[in-house]
């Protein structure tokens, strides 16, 4: 506690605290025990605000003073490198709004959306614990590393810590992550807009709005980004509206009705020319929006939730932490963990904790709000994700997340397999549904987007009637789909960045980013690499979410344990090993689940958890005439993504590997006073801001 | 009275840095601040060539997430 006392713990009475405590202690404990029909969600926001309260107010403050030793008086790389731009002392709320919105993208809404499959109780539990323990503490102590170091990238970091090998990991790994979730997240946003006329014109309307911001800010007004954020927010709320009247004219609805394949050609498509054209005309204007809408959103949806408190009906555990469950397969543990990465712990973070986060900060000390704090309001969103999925019908929950292959693909089908669970749902429920949301069919929507948009749409319907749901649906499908499609086009540039970067090694004119057939090609190869998992997923008869979000999920985590390596090895560096449990026990749990997770991924024997079963499976089935047409005539196709899939959870296990023995070197060298790569903190200049 | 109208003062000034941050303005006026400071012989860039080249440099590297 003294710790916690030195930083102003005096403003808030210990008091005060012990109650936050036992209310967060009687959340917790009614949340893990109701038995009940149903529960309010009321229990979930106040267990979720007390944990993060304690959490900061303890832990947080325990890590800043003993194991990083924060500074308020040390100059931060804003203040000694201040070049006006890249590097400036920044208000410290503002770098807070830029951190959150940058690490808060899709992963979060999509994660828990998905693991509500096992009730949920096992995902907010992880989302909590995994938050204040795992994700926060990255999140924080990397930012804090950067900080120390220049504002260097974790990659850099790894090489100067740990030797060329970590350096090696570390990009191999952003790399692969990077192709893995660009695929999975396009493949979310092509079965939200499958055979929806509504959605497929709202998202596609946010192309042009994005591309007359752009000339607005360039030729118009230039650089008025809240005037034109102003504009765009209109056109697009304009775009929702205008996707229900596409909707009904009979004409004009089946230009906008396409098949999965088509619209991940569409994707495909957007996603080279997002990469290759200039960033002012589709890149910055379109994140601007997200951004807008992003915070805005999120921020409507803790309101609604507080204000409306709807009681959620999953039960808190459900049938399949058996391993059996319809959406992904794979048993509670180690798949739990895997699947909600983002709100948890998510490797991704620590990209932004050393990119631009650390070069604005002007006080070291706020680099406990930021990294701490920031992912705790990452945490939340995915705590209400989880709301949002659970305050559904759980039988409509499974009908829109299942995939044909694993229910049927007729409707009578896939209610009887779903009440047979024990999670009575009929076609006309699904029917009456889909018509209320003005799709035309809400089977089979696999990928979280539309089951989260549904429920967000039945939360905000309760302030406005009930009229306006389809309105609602599909605002939230254009909110979710809209920084989807943000990440996509920023990834692939960063993507093609390093691609670039590396080929210069090679032949140098590859590595100029000005050099327009250096740029096709190497664009070409990144989208191409994301192209291939989305087509992939689009035609996986078990709806490609089934092989690719623990794939994705896998990725992150690993790319979390890498951080963590780094982060370990500076603590121990600096000559505080006895604090080195901060980050390595988070690191242990990691390597366990990921390597679990990987081992079961690759020799499972039921075919929907193993690729090498599946693939057994599919073969096994052919020799038998056991296919169905369709499927004889994608076999060899089949069989070769299940080899890569394999092959890359391989190469993902194998770098988690050879990165935490080589921490485990390097930690063992520094503490017996061998030679390791040097510790490479800038020395301590004393800061001349007075804050 | 005077208390008041400091606090609405206030008030409206919060406001006023928050929609210069929003646009843009904020980040120019820091920018040519610091070179009037430290690099008094450079040329100070107009906002649309400020707005232009920070678009440019923004997007180098990863600014998004999952």
């Amino acid at each position: 506690m003294q710790a916690g006392e030195r930083q102003g713990g005096a403003r808030v009475p210990m008091l005060v605290w012990v109650a936050i405590a036992l209310v967060g202690a009687s959340a917790l404990g009614g949340i893990a025990l109701r038995r009940g029909e149903t529960i309010n969600s009321l229990w979930f926001i106040v267990a979720a605000v007390c944990v993060y309260a304690l959490a900061f107010r303890f832990y947080s403050a325990f890590v800043a003073a003993r194991v990083l030793m924060l500074d308020a008086s040390r100059a931060t790389p804003a203040e000694r490198l201040n070049d006006g731009r890249d590097f400036m002392p920044t208000n410290r709320w503002i770098v807070f709004g830029h951190h959150f919105a940058a690490i808060a993208g899709p992963g979060p809404l999509i994660g828990p959306t998905l693991a509500a499959q096992f009730g949920y109780l096992p995902g907010t539990l992880w989302i909590l614990i995994g938050g204040v323990l795992g994700g926060c503490v990255q999140d924080f102590i990397i930012l804090f590393c950067s900080l120390r170091r220049n504002g260097r990238s974790l990659g850099q970091m790894a090489r100067d810590e740990l030797g060329p090998l970590g350096g090696f990991a570390a990009l191999a790994a952003v790399m692969t992550i990077m192709i893995i979730l660009i695929a999975v997240l396009a493949l979310v946003v092509v079965n939200a807009m499958k055979h929806s006329p509504w959605g497929t014109f709202t998202v596609a309307m946010t192309i042009p709005i994005a591309l007359f911001m752009g000339i607005y800010l360039r030729t118009l007004r230039p650089g008025q980004v809240m005037e034109a954020s102003v504009i765009g927010v209109v056109l697009l709320l304009a775009a929702v509206a205008g996707g229900g009247w596409v909707d009904h004219s009979p004409t004009l609805r089946v230009l906008f009705d396409f098949d999965g394949p088509a619209l991940a050609w569409m994707i495909i498509g957007y996603g080279f020319s997002a990469a290759v054209l200039p960033v002012w005309l589709l890149l910055a204007p379109r994140d601007y929006l997200s951004t807008f809408m992003k915070i805005g959103t999120i921020a409507a949806l803790a309101l609604a939730l507080i204000v409306l408190r709807p009681d959620m009906h999953m039960p808190a555990l459900t049938p399949f932490i058996d391993g059996t469950g319809p959406i992904f397969a794979g048993k509670l543990f180690p798949f739990v963990f895997i699947t909600i990465a983002c709100g948890a712990i998510s490797g991704f973070h620590s990209l932004i904790s050393s990119g631009t986060t650390p070069k604005l900060l002007a006080n070291e000390a706020d680099a406990r709000m930021i990294g701490y704090g920031g992912m705790m309001m990452e945490s939340f969103v995915a705590v209400m994700a989880m709301i949002a999925a659970c305050v559904l019908d759980p039988g409509v929950y499974f009908a829109i997340n299942s995939p044909p292959g694993v229910v049927g693909a007729d409707p009578a089908a896939a209610v009887a397999t779903i009440s047979g669970w024990g999670f009575p749902v009929t076609v006309e429920q699904m029917a009456t549904l889909a018509q209320q949301m003005g799709e035309a069919s809400l089977f089979a929507r696999t990928g979280g987007a539309p089951s989260l948009a549904v429920g967000m749409a039945n939360i905000f319907a309760r302030l406005s009637g009930d009229g306006l749901l389809a309105l609602w649906y599909h605002f939230a499908i254009m909110f979710e789909a809209l920084f989807i499609l943000t990440t996509l086009d920023a990834g692939t540039r960063v993507a093609r960045f390093m691609l670039q970067d590396l080929f210069g090694n090679f032949y140098a004119p590859l590595g100029r980013v000005s050099w327009m057939p250096g740029v096709l090609f190497s664009s070409a190869i990144v989208v191409f690499a994301w192209g291939y998992f989305l087509y992939q997923g689009v035609i996986d008869p078990l709806g490609g979410i089934n092989s690719l979000w623990p794939l994705f999920g896998i990725a992150n985590q690993m790319l979390a344990a890498i951080a963590l390596c780094v982060a370990t090895t500076v603590i121990v560096k600096s000559g505080r090993a006895r604090y080195a449990w901060v980050t390595a026990a988070p690191l242990t749990w990691l390597v366990i689940i990921t390597t679990s997770a990987a081992y079961a991924k690759l020799f499972d024997a039921a075919p929907r958890i193993g690729l090498l079963a599946h693939a057994a499976d599919l073969k096994a089935k052919a020799a038998a005439g056991a296919l169905p047409p369709p499927m004889v005539k994608q076999l060899p196709q089949l069989l070769f993504n299940d080899q890569v899939n394999a092959a890359l959870t391989a190469l993902f296990l194998l770098l988690t590997w050879v990165l935490v023995l080589d921490t485990a070197r390097v930690c063992f060298r520094a503490l017996r006073g061998l030679s390791t790569p040097p510790f490479t903190e800038v020395p301590y200049v004393q800061s001349q801001l007075a804050h | 009275m005077s208390r008041a109208s400091s606090r609405t003062e206030r008030a409206v000034a919060w406001l006023r840095a928050g929609l210069a941050w929003w646009n843009g303005d904020a980040a120019y006026a820091a920018f040519v601040e610091h070179l009037r400071a430290h690099h008094p012989e450079r040329p100070v860039p107009s906002k649309a060539e400020y707005h232009r080249a920070e678009t440019e440099r923004r997007w180098n590297g990863v600014r998004r997430c999952c």
